[in-house]
């Protein structure tokens, strides 16, 4: 079905888009690689479970103080199919429809539908809409 | 709180009522776990995240009761001319044709289904 937020209006969707990312529209479900290799791929929405608010930090590892208290705000990192990992190689995933350039966080809400994209900054004040402290 | 067909009524065509449903549970449960979680850790949930529920869902409400609208409109459409040819045709159908003084033969639509496939009952004096 094609239902999306992003005219109606809603205070928890904030306007905002990058490549494949459009705040109010449905995350897509990634195919992700471990950095060994595509061998043992995953869909991104196979490894989410509802209620988890779920943090996709593109192309970098995240900088910021993010909430570790709440099982349910899971956070990705997922690099592009040619990225060189930075640290945390075990915790990145590759996705061949990355661009390699791309750099910044993805807010999934549990339902699914992208609340923002953009700075990691905004993205963690924006958590804070779905997460009490 | 209200969701599925307590919020939105329409009529069957297009078969979206089910689905949409199911879609404002799927965006409810989320929002009341996150406001229980914030009563359990004493703090205050944020009004917006309930808000958000009628804002986006209200708006996928209305779509659905505007093509359902639409469809069922077309379909009385249709059926009025489909039971008006029938209605023209009914002594050549049956063969059997008014005599004098008897009433003619009644076409009544008995079932409609929403895939626009009339159920006909001929009236037969």
């Amino acid at each position: 079905m094609g239902v999306a937020y992003d005219t109606s209006g809603s205070s928890l969707i904030v306007e905002s888009e990058h490549d494949i990312w459009k705040a109010g529209q449905r995350c897509p479900d990634l195919l992700l690689s471990s950095s060994s290799g595509f061998s043992d791929s995953i869909r991104l929405y196979s490894t989410v479970r509802y209620g988890q608010v779920s943090i996709l930090s593109i192309g970098d590892p995240l900088r910021e103080s993010w909430p570790t208290s709440s099982d349910m705000c899971v956070r990705y990192i997922i690099l592009a199919d040619k990225q060189q990992n930075a640290a945390d190689t075990n915790t990145a995933f590759k996705c061949q429809d990355i661009q390699s350039d791309a750099r910044y966080v993805v807010v999934v809400r549990p339902d699914m539908y992208i609340g923002y994209v953009g700075a990691e900054t905004n993205a963690l004040s924006y958590l804070s809409q779905l997460i009490s402290p | 709180m209200l969701a599925g067909d307590a919020a939105h009524v329409h009529a069957v065509n297009g078969g979206q009522g089910l689905n949409t449903g199911i879609a404002d549970a799927f965006a409810l449960a989320w929002r009341l776990s996150a406001m229980l979680d914030a009563e359990n850790k004493g703090v205050c949930g944020d009004r917006r995240m309930i808000q958000s529920y009628d804002t986006e869902r209200r708006s996928v409400a209305q779509d659905v009761i505007n093509v359902a609208a639409r469809l069922v409109r077309d379909t009385v459409h249709t059926a009025k001319q489909y039971v008006g040819t029938i209605e023209k045709n009914a002594g050549y159908i049956t063969g059997k044709f008014p005599l004098e003084g008897a009433h003619f033969m009644r076409v009544r639509l008995i079932d409609f289904q929403a895939w626009a496939l009339p159920m006909i009952l001929l009236d037969l004096p």
